[in-house]
């Protein structure tokens, strides 16, 4: 069983910048230097401290310590040189959606607050554990990779809405459902009991058992706006 | 805070069964509404469903053909919106929303971008949804029609980068 709702924990964690949701960013920086400065960037427009960066000479594991101007950005790890005039990424955190079984021992809802080792260990507010239904055709263990759209302020304008864009779908697929739980995957901040990533941001109950035998399930994003939004604060 | 649901057993959700997903996705008339308005509604929707299940067609027509000649490097093509079916669809269901008594509802830029994202969030599900089925399955066909690829290789890195994509990072973090 579970019931719709918005995580508790997300509220807070979303105070202190434990969530970003913003859209990818792929930008040409023309010049920097071997330290840890991107300069000459064509825009900063959607860079937001923490975001992973990746490119041509841009050290693993980089993240922005800083934006700098509209032009520059500061990085965590020394470059090996300048990025060329190569395009240099700017990636928020990896959100995921998991499915919740048919009949689950606990009640899914806004106390949960951790994925925990999904298909592992007992279900409690910390672990989704052996109440994720099992891998079934294109549906392993841990769910699928979420593409963000960004947070935009929306209808009515006093509201802001989280959207994901690609296609959440699972092709040959024998699954008996009752929910999905979005969580965010990414280590941004951290947690004394429960596992870094895996932070649970909702959980949205299906209405009932949807099941499906060696076929497709999709699942289809509401409008992103402040009265059907996935995720909104309004 | 709903996702909508769409099931299909034993193969892919056919062209039809798209088409009304889009429908209502685009005309979205209450469970409880009655009255002339919610009869013209229906017919709009009905509309659209003809226009979408044909263009529905024409997609799964070029994403076959597209795996015929080019086999597992067709998964490397854009997963964008095909442009002309998304084109061709937007202009045809705004003229049947010109034709229909809901023309003034739906003049402003931002009913054309909704319709526009709809649709285009439809079609990209039905060109994912082909793929998949060609690169994990290795099968090919519509609906509940569906046979073997010849073509299909599942140790080409496409197949493997496809499946990496959808799968996403591993979580392996003990509680």
């Amino acid at each position: 069983m579970a019931t719709t709702a918005i995580c508790t924990t997300l509220k807070s964690e979303i105070l202190q910048a434990g969530h970003n949701f913003s859209t990818t960013v792929v930008i040409t920086a023309t010049s920097g230097n071997a330290t840890f400065t991107l300069t000459a960037l064509a825009s900063t427009a959607g860079i937001a401290v923490g975001m992973a960066v990746t490119g041509t000479n841009i050290t693993a594991g980089s993240v922005v310590a800083s934006v700098d101007s509209a032009t520059q950005v500061t990085l965590s790890k020394a470059s090996g040189a300048a990025p060329g005039a190569n395009s240099t990424t700017f990636t928020a955190d990896a959100f995921k959606i998991a499915l919740v079984k048919s009949a689950p021992t606990r009640t899914f809802d806004g106390t949960q607050t951790n994925i925990g080792t999904p298909g592992s260990g007992a279900p409690t507010a910390t672990n989704l554990g052996t109440d994720e239904v099992a891998a079934s055709g294109t549906y392993a263990s841990g769910g699928s990779a979420l593409t963000n759209v960004g947070p935009v302020s929306t209808n009515p304008t006093t509201s802001a809405a989280v959207s994901f864009s690609g296609t959440i779908q699972w092709t040959g697929a024998t699954l008996s459902v009752t929910a999905a739980i979005i969580y965010n995957n990414s280590t941004r901040i951290g947690a004394a009991a429960v596992p870094l990533n895996g932070r649970t941001v909702s959980v949205h109950d299906f209405g009932g058992t949807q099941s499906v035998t060696a076929g497709t399930l999709t699942l289809t994003v509401p409008t992103q706006d402040g009265t059907t939004g996935l995720i909104r604060i309004t | 805070m709903q996702f909508g649901v769409l099931v299909t057993d034993n193969g892919k959700h056919s062209g039809e069964k798209l088409a009304i997903a889009c429908a209502t996705d685009i005309v979205q008339i209450g469970a409880d509404a009655t009255g002339q308005q919610a009869i013209d509604g229906r017919k709009l929707e009905n509309r659209i469903i003809e226009i979408m299940e044909a263009k529905f067609a024409e997609l799964a027509a070029f994403e076959h053909a597209g795996i015929a000649t080019r086999g597992t490097e067709h998964l490397t093509e854009s997963m964008e919106a095909h442009p002309e079916i998304l084109n061709s669809a937007v202009s045809e269901i705004g003229d049947a929303i010109v034709r229909s008594p809901f023309a003034s509802w739906f003049t402003s830029d931002r009913v054309d971008s909704y319709v526009r994202a709809s649709v285009a969030k439809w079609l990209t599900a039905g060109q994912h949804m082909h793929r998949d089925w060609f690169a994990v399955h290795g099968m090919v066909g519509n609906g509940t029609a569906l046979i073997s690829a010849a073509n299909h290789n599942p140790e080409c890195k496409h197949v493997k980068d496809w499946i990496a994509r959808g799968a996403g990072l591993n979580i392996g973090v003990a509680v």
